[in-house]
Order: C-alpha cells, then sequence, then structure tokens
C-alpha cells in the first residue's frame, strides 16, 4: 500500500503549474485534496511519473458572488462551501449536496475542482453542479475555454480536460429567486458514495405551474446525467404526488446503471427513480414552508 | 496494452488470440490474456462478436466477459466494470469506424449492444447507456483504451466481421 | 470481598496511556538498522506455481532478499492447529510460503525484504511468478459436489463430526409441524482497527530472538514459533504492546509470524512488517460463512420436539490454528436456552478457494443463533403464536440447572451451570419496553419488532496463570498469563487483586504479554481473561494476603486474625495506629532475612487456575426495525441487549463490551459481506466496499446487566462478557425485518436489495 515513485511539484501560482503542466502534462497528474488520487496511487492503480501539487495555489481558493454568478475557484474545500452563509441562502441546493460528501475529514481536505475534475458519477458535486446549469473554466499555456457539464464529464473517471488543462474554476448561475431545491440520495452507510440519488431545481410561474426544472442523476450512468425527458414534461405541470411519480418514472426512463455488490442494476435504478421522486417532494415541501 | 480511465492506468503485455470462428452463425470470439507489466495482477477477456442481420443493415453484437484479478479487483466499487465499459465502447467505436470507413454500405450500422454471453448477477459485463449520446471522444488518444495490440484486435475483429457480412449479403 | 471494588465501574487503567499517546503500537517499534518486509501474495484464487524468478528485484537498490518456500526450514512446512485439532485435518494445513499451488488470493507466495516498505513494493513488482490457472470452486456446497475442483489431496470435506441424542427421526416422524429451512451466514471478518504488524530481532548479546507485536497467546505461538524454527522455546522472547482490537482474529499464528523471525534470524537484522489494510482483508482470518440445512420438529402446543441441522463450515483454502473451533461451537451451542428431547447435527469442514476463515467474536454461536432464533419465528409464524410465546414454553427452567445439554465442544460434555433464563426473557422484554414497541409496530406499516435469546459460553481452554507480588515500594504488581486486546484486562485483574489484598486500586499494576517475564499462560480468547484470569489472581492475591498478614503478625506480635491489610499497610483491628507499611513488610521478607528466621523469602505468589468446566451466560437481543420500501434501508428503531453474566466486575466494562459486540453483530445482520466475484477474487477488499459500521450505523444500544445466576465454576462467580453483545445480534435484527416484512429472510447479511426481493415476496 505504498505508491510507486514520482517527481513532485508544488508550483504556488496558476502560470507556475500551466507552464509545468505543458511540460509535462501527459505524465502528470494535478494533486488537489488527494481524496480520491492518493488511495489509487497507494493501490498502484494509478502511477503518474509526477504530481503537481497546488495546495499552495492560493489564488484558486475562493468563493464569490458576481454578476449573478456564484465563482468557486477550484482548490476551495468543501468544507468552505459547507460554511458559507452566502452559499446557502443563494444558492441552497449546492450546500445541501456537499452536506453529503463523504465525512467532516473529508470535507476539510477534498476540493471543489478535484472533485469536479475526478468525474466520478456517484459524486454529489458534479452531480449539482450539472443541475445547476455551472460552466467550467479550463486553462492551458494555449489559452482558456468555458464548458458545459455535458461536454466535460465523458464517462467514469473521465473529463474533457487535455493533459496541459487546469480546471481553475467553476461558475453557477444563481438560481432565479424562488427556485426550490432538492437533493436526495440513498448510501448503505452515512458517508459512502451513494447507490442512487438526484439533485433537482423547480422554477414556478405566477399561476403556480412549472416554469422550468432541472433533474440531475446520481450513479445513473457513466457521467451526471440530465433527466431532460422528465424536465420537460414537468414544465406547465402542477406540483402534485402523481406528477412526482410520473416525472421519476420518465427520469430513469433509458438509464441502465452499473451494477455490483452494493446492488444490481435494476435495484439501482429503482433507486434512482425513489430519489427523483423524493427531491421533487423535497423542493415542493420546501416551496412550502417558504411560503 | 495500456487500459487508462481517468486516473487509473494499467499496463498489460500479453497475447489475443481469434479462440473461435463460427461462419454458419456468424459468430468471431477472441480472447485477450494479460499480465500486470508491473505488479502480479492479470486481465483476460473473452470478446464475442456477432453478426445480426436487421433489414438493410447490419448489427454487431458484442459480448465481452472479463476477469481480472489484483488490486483492480479489489479496488472496489465496481471500477473494474467501469473499466470494461470503458474498453467496451472503445472497442465498439474503433470496430465501427473501421467497418463504416472500409465497408459503410453493407454495415450501415454497426452498433455494439454488449449481451452476456451468461446471465451473471454479480459481475454481468456492463451495458452501453443505448440512450445516451455517444461519448464524446476525448481529444487524446491516450485517455481511454490505446495501444497496438487493442488496435490489432479490432482490426482482426474487423477483418472477421466483414467476411461474414459479405457472406450475408443478399444475392 | 472488600471494599466494593469488584463490581463498581473504576475509570480504564488502560485510558491514561492511550489518551496521552503514551501507548505504543507495533508500527511504533524502530530499532537500528531495521530492514522492512512486504509480502508477495498470490493474485489468483487457485493456481499452479510454476516459476518464480526473483532476479529483477534483487538488483533493485535497497533490496536485501526475497525468500521463497525453498528457503524455508523443513520443520516450517505447515503451521499446526493449537484447538480442536483433528488429525483428518493435517492435511490441510497451510505452510508460510505457497509451494507448487496456491489455493487462495492472497496467499503468500514470496517476501521481499528491503530497506523501506515503498523499496520493498517497488521490489515485489519485479519478481516473476508464472502461475497456471486451475478451477475456482468458493462455495462450500459446490465444494462437495462430485466434479468440484480438488483443493488439497484429501476431499474438500476437510473434516466434521456428529452430535446426537434421543430418537430425532421418531421426533419428525411424529411431529405436529415440521419447519425446515436453508438458511445462510455471509462471510465477514473481525477486522480490528489496527492491522497486525511483527518486528523480529535477535539480541546479538544474549542470542534471544525477540518478537514485538505479540496479541492474545504469546505463549502459545512462542510454543509454535519454536517449533517451525527447530529452536528452544526459552531462545524465544515474545512481547506484546499495545493492540488495538483483536475479536479473535489478530493474534491467532499465521504465516507472517513465522516469516517474519525467521528472516530476522536469517539476515541477522531486524526485520518490521506492519499488514496494510487491503493485505489484511485477504490475508487475516475470516469467518461466518455457513450454509445449514436445518429443521425443527414440534407439537401442537408448540412444545420442541426435536432439532435437527446439517451444515458446512466454509473455512477458506485451509485449516488454520483453530481447527475444528467454529464448526465445533456451533454444534455444540446450537440447542440454545431451550429443551429438546432429540438433536442431531452434522457437522462440515469444507475447504474452498477463499482466505482462510477462523474464529470472530461469538464465533459458530452468532451462526447457530441466527439459525435457531430464525426458524423458531418461522415455526411461531406457521403456529400463529407469538414468537416470544413459543420460547417462554420451551425455555430450560431453573430447577433443572445445572443442564446437560446432551452436547460437547470437543469431546468435552456442554452443562449450563446456572441460568434462570425466564426472568431474563421477561427483565429483557420490559427493559426494550415490548408492549410500548407492539404499538409503534402497529401504527405504521414496515415496522417489525423481534428477538434473539442466545447461550453463550466464556472461559474456554481451562487455565490461566498469575503472579502477585508486593514491591519495595509497597505496591502491588500483577502478571497475568492472559493478554489485553483493549477489552480492559489490566483494570479488571488490578481491581480483583485490589479487593482480594486490601490494597489501593490506584497502586496495583498489571503486566502481561511478555514470555521474558511471565512463565506461561493461555492468553485472551472466547472470553476468558477476566473468568480465569481473574480467578488466577484473585487465588495469587488471597495466599498473598496470607503470608503478608503472617508476616505482620510476627512483626507486631498480634495474632494474623485480628490484623487487616489496609491500603499500604497491615493494622492492627480497632487499633489502626499499630501497623507496618507493605514496604517494610517486603525488607523483612528479603532473602537475608527471611532464610534466618525459616520464613519464605520475596512476597510474590504465583497462582494457576483451572476450571474443568466453562460457564454459560445468556441473554436476549430486542430489536425495532423500520423498513423503507422504496430503498430497502432498514433503521433501527430501538435496540437492547440484557444480558446475565453472574457478576460484573467492572459494569461500565461489561456495558462497553456489548455495545462493541452489538455494533459489530448488527453490522454483519446488514453490513458487512466479504464478497468474491466468480473468479475468487475478494471484490470488498477495502473499506469502500467492506461495510464496516460507522457511528452513523451503529444503533445505540441499550444495555441491562443482571447478575442472577453466578457461576459455582469459579470464585469471582463471573462468567465471560465479551461475546453476548454479538451473539443474536443477526437473530434479532432478522427477526425484526420479517416482522415488518411478514416474509422469511434466510440469509445474512439482509442487504437493501434483499430487503426489496422480500418486500415483493413477501406474504408467508
Amino acid at each position: 500500500m505504498k505508491p510507486p515513485q514520482f517527481e513532485y511539484d508544488d508550483p504556488s501560482s496558476i502560470e507556475e503549474t500551466l507552464t509545468l503542466l505543458t511540460q509535462y502534462g501527459e505524465d502528470a497528474k494535478i494533486l488537489a485534496g488527494g481524496q480520491s488520487l492518493v488511495p489509487l496511487l497507494n493501490f498502484r492503480l494509478a502511477r503518474p511519473d509526477r504530481l503537481i501539487d497546488i495546495n499552495n495555489v492560493r489564488e484558486l481558493d475562493y468563493l464569490r458572488v458576481e454578476d449573478g454568478m456564484l465563482r468557486i475557484g477550484a482548490l476551495t474545500r468543501h468544507s468552505a462551501l459547507e460554511r458559507s452563509s452566502e452559499l446557502g441562502e443563494r444558492v441552497p441546493l449546492l450546500r445541501d449536496a456537499v452536506r453529503l460528501v463523504g465525512h467532516v475529514q473529508i470535507r476539510n481536505r477534498g476540493t471543489v475542482g478535484g472533485s469536479v475534475a475526478h468525474a466520478d458519477p456517484a459524486a454529489e458535486l458534479p452531480v449539482a453542479l450539472t443541475a445547476l446549469s455551472a460552466r467550467f473554466h479550463a486553462r492551458s499555456s494555449r489559452g482558456s475555454r468555458l464548458l458545459r457539464a455535458d461536454e466535460l464529464f465523458v464517462t467514469h473517471l473521465t473529463t474533457a480536460l487535455e493533459p496541459d488543462e487546469l480546471l481553475t474554476e467553476i461558475e453557477v448561475p444563481l438560481p432565479a429567486p424562488g427556485t426550490r431545491h432538492g437533493f436526495v440520495e440513498f448510501s448503505r452507510r452515512h458517508g459512502d458514495f451513494a447507490l442512487g440519488g438526484a439533485a433537482v431545481l423547480l422554477e414556478s410561474g405566477p399561476d403556480g405551474s412549472c416554469r422550468h426544472a432541472a433533474i440531475a442523476l446520481l450513479a445513473a450512468a457513466s457521467t451526471p446525467l440530465r433527466a431532460s425527458g422528465a424536465e420537460q414534461f414537468l414544465v406547465g405541470q402542477r406540483f402534485n404526488e402523481r406528477v412526482a411519480a410520473e416525472a421519476a418514472e420518465r427520469a430513469v426512463g433509458d438509464i441502465n446503471p452499473t451494477g455490483d455488490i452494493h446492488g444490481s442494476s435494476n435495484y439501482r435504478r429503482g433507486l434512482v427513480k425513489a430519489m427523483v421522486r423524493r427531491a421533487l417532494v423535497q423542493a415542493d415541501s420546501g416551496a412550502k414552508e417558504a411560503a | 496494452m495500456r487500459v487508462r480511465l481517468g486516473p487509473i492506468s494499467m499496463d498489460y503485455k500479453g497475447i489475443a488470440r481469434l479462440a473461435e470462428v463460427d461462419e454458419e452463425s456468424h459468430r468471431a470470439v477472441f480472447v485477450v490474456e494479460g499480465k500486470e507489466t508491473r505488479g502480479q495482477g492479470s486481465a483476460s477477456a473473452t470478446i464475442t462478436n456477432r453478426l445480426v442481420g436487421e433489414g438493410g443493415s447490419t448489427r454487431v453484437v458484442v459480448g465481452t466477459e472479463l476477469s481480472v484479478t489484483g488490486r483492480p479487483a479489489q479496488f472496489g466499487r465496481g471500477i473494474m466494470q467501469d473499466v470494461a465499459a470503458a474498453m467496451l465502447r472503445d472497442f465498439a467505436e474503433c470496430l465501427s469506424q473501421l467497418m463504416m470507413g472500409t465497408d459503410a454500405q453493407e454495415t450501415a450500422l454497426a452498433e455494439a449492444a454488449a449481451e452476456p454471453a451468461e446471465p451473471l448477477p454479480e459481475k454481468a459485463p456492463p451495458k452501453p447507456e443505448a440512450s445516451n449520446p455517444p461519448p464524446q471522444r476525448p481529444q487524446s488518444e491516450e485517455l481511454k483504451v490505446g495501444g497496438v495490440v487493442w488496435k490489432v484486435i479490432v482490426a482482426r475483429v474487423g477483418r472477421v466481421l466483414q467476411r461474414f457480412a459479405r457472406r450475408r449479403r443478399p444475392s | 470481598m472488600r471494599k466494593g471494588v469488584i463490581g463498581t465501574s473504576l475509570p480504564r487503567k488502560e485510558d491514561v496511556p492511550l489518551l496521552t499517546g503514551a501507548a505504543r503500537f507495533a508500527g511504533d517499534v524502530q530499532r537500528p538498522g531495521m530492514l522492512h518486509a512486504h509480502i508477495l501474495r498470490s493474485p489468483f484464487a487457485h493456481a499452479r506455481l510454476l516459476s518464480l524468478n526473483a532476479g529483477p528485484a534483487l538488483e533493485l537498490p535497497g533490496v536485501h532478499a526475497v525468500l521463497t518456500q525453498e528457503d524455508l526450514p523443513p520443520a516450517a512446512r505447515a503451521i499446526p492447529m493449537r484447538m480442536f485439532a483433528q488429525q483428518d485435518l493435517e492435511g490441510y494445513l497451510q505452510p508460510p510460503l505457497a509451494g507448487g499451488v496456491v489455493r487462495y488470493s492472497g496467499e503468500p507466495v514470496a517476501m521481499v525484504v528491503a530497506d523501506s516498505r515503498y523499496e520493498a513494493e517497488d521490489a515485489a513488482e519485479l519478481v516473476e511468478v508464472d502461475y497456471s490457472e486451475l478451477p475456482v470452486v468458493l462455495r462450500p456446497d459446490e465444494a462437495l459436489e462430485e466434479e468440484a475442483p480438488r483443493l488439497h489431496t484429501g476431499p474438500n470435506r476437510a473434516g466434521g463430526f456428529r452430535i446426537e441424542f434421543g430418537d430425532v427421526d421418531r421426533a419428525f416422524a411424529e411431529a405436529h409441524l415440521v419447519v425446515e429451512e436453508r438458511l445462510e451466514v455471509g462471510r465477514h471478518a473481525a477486522v480490528p482497527l489496527e492491522t497486525r504488524g511483527l518486528v523480529a530481532e535477535v539480541d546479538e548479546l544474549t542470542g534471544m530472538l525477540v518478537v514485538y507485536g505479540a496479541a492474545k497467546i504469546p505463549h502459545v505461538n512462542r510454543r509454535i514459533l519454536a517449533r517451525l524454527l527447530d529452536r528452544p522455546e526459552e531462545r524465544i522472547r515474545l512481547v506484546e504492546l499495545n493492540v488495538g482490537g483483536g475479536f479473535g482474529a489478530r493474534g491467532e499464528f499465521y504465516p507472517e509470524d513465522f516469516l517474519i523471525p525467521f528472516c530476522a534470524l536469517r539476515l541477522r537484522r531486524p526485520v518490521a512488517w506492519v499488514e496494510d489494510r487491503e493485505e489484511h482483508m485477504r490475508a487475516c482470518n475470516h469467518s461466518r460463512e455457513q450454509v445449514h440445512d436445518v429443521a425443527i420438529a414440534l407439537a401442537k402446543d408448540g412444545r420442541f420436539l426435536a432439532l435437527r441441522d446439517r451444515f458446512l463450515n466454509n473455512t477458506g483454502a485451509y485449516i488454520r490454528t483453530h481447527g475444528l473451533v467454529v464448526p465445533g461451537m456451533t454444534a455444540a451451542l446450537l440447542p440454545g436456552p431451550y429443551r429438546w428431547s432429540a438433536y442431531r447435527c452434522d457437522a462440515s469442514q469444507v475447504v474452498t478457494n477463499k482466505t482462510p476463515a477462523g474464529t470472530y467474536r461469538a464465533p459458530g454461536r452468532y451462526e447457530a443463533n441466527f439459525v435457531r432464533e430464525r426458524l423458531i419465528d418461522v415455526a411461531a409464524h406457521r403456529l400463529r403464536l407469538d414468537p416470544v410465546e413459543l420460547r417462554r414454553r420451551n425455555l430450560i427452567a431453573r430447577d433443572d440447572m445445572p443442564y446437560p445439554t446432551g452436547t460437547h465442544t470437543d469431546g468435552h460434555p456442554v452443562v449450563y451451570d446456572s441460568g434462570d433464563y425466564a426472568l431474563l426473557l421477561e427483565k429483557g422484554l420490559a427493559r426494550f419496553g415490548w408492549e410500548e414497541m407492539r404499538r409503534w409496530r402497529d401504527s405504521a406499516p414496515h415496522r417489525g419488532i423481534g428477538v434473539g435469546f442466545f447461550v453463550e459460553k466464556s472461559g474456554i481452554a481451562r487455565w490461566e496463570y498469575a503472579r502477585v507480588e508486593v514491591t519495595n515500594r509497597g505496591e502491588t504488581h500483577v502478571y497475568s498469563g492472559g493478554a489485553s486486546l483493549g477489552q480492559g484486562l489490566e483494570t479488571v485483574l488490578a481491581q480483583v487483586a485490589a479487593d482480594t489484598l486490601g490494597v489501593r486500586y490506584d497502586d496495583v499494576s498489571v503486566f502481561h504479554g511478555d514470555t521474558a517475564t511471565i512463565p506461561d499462560g493461555m492468553g485472551a480468547f472466547g472470553s476468558r481473561a477476566a473468568t480465569l484470569g481473574g480467578s488466577a489472581v484473585l487465588r495469587g492475591a488471597t495466599r498473598l494476603r496470607e503470608r503478608l498478614l503472617e508476616l505482620a503478625a510476627d512483626e507486631l506480635e498480634i495474632a494474623p486474625e485480628d490484623l487487616d491489610l489496609v491500603d499500604d499497610a497491615v493494622i492492627a483491628r480497632g487499633a489502626p495506629a499499630t501497623r507496618v507499611s507493605l514496604s517494610a513488610l517486603f525488607e523483612l521478607a528479603r532473602p537475608a532475612r527471611a532464610l534466618g528466621s525459616n520464613t519464605q523469602p520475596g512476597l510474590s505468589e504465583e497462582a494457576y487456575f483451572l476450571s474443568e468446566d466453562m460457564t454459560f451466560p445468556y441473554g436476549l437481543h430486542c430489536a425495532a426495525v423500520e423498513i423503507d420500501a422504496e430503498t430497502g434501508g432498514v433503521a433501527i428503531e430501538r435496540y437492547t441487549v440484557a444480558y446475565d453474566l453472574g457478576r460484573a466486575i467492572n459494569p461500565q466494562l461489561v456495558e462497553g463490551q456489548v455495545v462493541g459486540g452489538a455494533a459489530q453483530g448488527v453490522a454483519g445482520a446488514l453490513l458487512e459481506e466479504l464478497a468474491y466475484d466468480e473468479g475468487g477474487q475478494l471484490v470488498a477488499g477495502s473499506f469502500m466496499d467492506y461495510l464496516l459500521p460507522t457511528a452513523g450505523e451503529a444503533p445505540f444500544v441499550d444495555v441491562l446487566i443482571t447478575e442472577d445466576a453466578p457461576t459455582s465454576r469459579n470464585p469471582l462467580g463471573a462468567k465471560g462478557a465479551g461475546e453476548g453483545g454479538t451473539a443474536a445480534a443477526g437473530a434479532a435484527i432478522a427477526n425484526a425485518v420479517a416482522d415488518a416484512l411478514a416474509a422469511e429472510p434466510t440469509r445474512l447479511p439482509i442487504t437493501p436489495e434483499r430487503v426489496l426481493t422480500l418486500a415483493r415476496e413477501g406474504a408467508r
């Protein structure tokens, strides 16, 4: 359980990091919070020649709201999200999601950028950010680009980031006032990667019917998945239990999750359906409480 | 052969062989066996390809049975199934490109639909999400599965399947 | 007994060093010139080992040796059994390093020794091993099929036995109702927080081979090591350090327990090895996996007529030190607290291509209690009787004690010593709030309540050693042949010594686990440390007290019966100013003086305690669960354990034992499973997939300790406390789930997916 040899750099700026990535990209791996990479190193399943430790790149550690946008530096720790009262008020979905990430030790160390770049479809933040239509800033010495979730997440543990690119920022458009949310997951133990889950945002029109819906599924596919069929179904509907059940049914219409020792594909499909329904109910009841 | 899935990278040296060709049922079975170049683990895959005619097009049904030993097997959370899914998808895509490119008319559609050779509840070969748009090809060749051996296998599978397809051509 | 030391929840002696960081574990040991070992393990579950080339590994800088089976001495061919040994099993013992065939994924094949663990692991990757895969068999029932791959020269049924009394066939033929089920317990493991670790070195000044990191049974393991090394026992010293949990698994003699000392002798350098979690999961004993085909015959009024069982214990690839302990315990204690006129149990120890198995907290009994108590609930459902009432009608009565069960452990008859089962049942139900929880259950769907009654055994392996001494400073030192795995041995033995002698608890120090200062001992397993170890201390302390009083009587010229020992001095009763301190008595007992006055020199008393029979504590687990019908999640609403152990030396420690044990038992019912893929790979090989309970999953456990039935089999009246918290947890949880779903779970653990399957199939 000891990692193989690697070279180690600890740059202190984005520029320095990008230079290193340009030089070593293919053979290097970014080390942020290390909550996924370090176990993989110890199992010798990951064996990069070089680790570029960005924990000293302080300019990547921030959380701020500007121009109707929440901007999260890639090195921001989960616990910073958890403790931000502004985040709790403006993007409560993200706060609810981050609370379900691992355990407190993991949240103190793990970073938002690390979770996104690791692209685990069972991780909470990528799913919440997918529901929130977040966009992801990638920089390299060649320039910078902005990706949507469906462009970024390619498959299990795989993003569209080039070897010389660094994920620098996640921007989240602030949900319209009155938007309700739900985030629900089921795991066998507290803090585990969930077997299924869902993130939901609902925005109602003046007549109480749904104007906009966003549903993202957790551990349902090889990437976080927007349930666009269910979202379209919800638009124009007045919310009730039957509508929620129907939307959940549509959300899992064609998903086919990977089964493992904790649950078969079939079980997980049913579970995701239940999670979507509950997330919708949670979002709806949140609205009632607020009213 | 290097198998990569995100940060996970496993190097195997080994052999690929055509284990069975059944011209009658248009079935070809390839066996790939590899041993970790660093470490003690191993991986073997049995890839069963079958041609099924569907109107004017031909569907290639690919089934895999994967057996892995060593740390990737123990790491759990179905990670090997994810790796297998990535490999299979890549395989299907390579195959599709190969066949479309060389004999597009006959094989209008080469679609990988994983079909478990036998129902194995805990370890059924993963099925690619049919409803999803095919995953975007990563910009870098190295991101998923690469290596010469893999391409050789795909090329050989392709040749065998094309032979089948030609035989199926309505006369 | 004096001063109320025994029976009081005194603060643990172990806590100060642990909480201040002064404790030292195997991983803390640093010796000059110490090398680090890494064990190269087979990735295959079954394969022929064709060749092994260590050449490339040896070329790596920092690498000192690569050992293979060819390097091992002839005496080290196989690790022997230490308990429940059976001649037939000799051919199934594990060699320290595999020879021609590997039989489970994780079997040691070679050992790499280097300057650091990093270098050792790098080198291990370069060792070239050629395997030729063999077919694999993983389930015990499949292993017994004709065409199943065979692991060893002998059949896959390595051993077994039958226990029988009464006319079973007739009872079944005449029964009003027969219930029969196939019941299975999945494979789980002890998984102590601290993995195993050893440091061995040869003291070049004395030639002594010293091994740090012993646990559980240092003297037993010294004997085994001496035999395998062909070296005199007195030239080997095993030293126990702080130990982070054992639960049956840690401390047994494993391949590494030979390899590390052997390597230190061979290289004449200290060698360290700390097991990492990944290898722990594949290398350390597994447990539990059993398949039972079991039946109960009942009369119309619900009376139990006969119990019949045929079960397979999946012991993995080899027979390890425990021999037939686990199936032996299952078969001996399956009858439980009930009267049976007839019983037949056929036990088989079956080898498969999984990690070898041994004991884990309540070994064999967790399984037996699940099987019996589950089947009783099934019978109650068929008879439309309340499951508790069905039990009540069949309990062994208090007046029938001592009660010969008709079973035996390793040939020794099982005779329950004492107990009032009916009383405990009522006390336990009252504590749980059975009627209240019934209403709770009825007030919403998917709620269930269930019980599991158990009779435990404690104090196995008959004897223990103790030495009690007064020092020149007037303090008391206790040396015990027992061992500490974190259970509070030092506290309990100090309480017994303080209480018996009359000295202050704080003035007592307890030492254990060093073969250099303790001549012999049995160790800590099977809930024996307090009962047998404590009884030995009691005996030594009693004799020492008598001698102290006699010495003081001479000095004070007062008859011994008019003296008392209080704190640090012997005083005259009624005239405490007339006194002689213990340190003064120590001076009087120095050899020069003692020999001159014809008295025994020194203030030290050795004692052995022997008990031919075990003691049998008993108790009740009650569970209330609520099931999420969409996810299959099981939430525990209330959990109570009522436990009678005759006498609690330290009630808080007992409670801690029960709560911790229940967490493990409940997790075995709902979470933990060592899942394998069909190729024999352990896929639950890390804590990501092997689901140990966290504080979030372990229920709050309400503990009721009763002392209604002390034992007469030891002078303390105490029965063991270590395993009752685990013993019937699987039974109680499964019965509560059954009640909630109106379905019959037949396998542990009950995963969420199985819950949903049961809910669907439901409706018994």
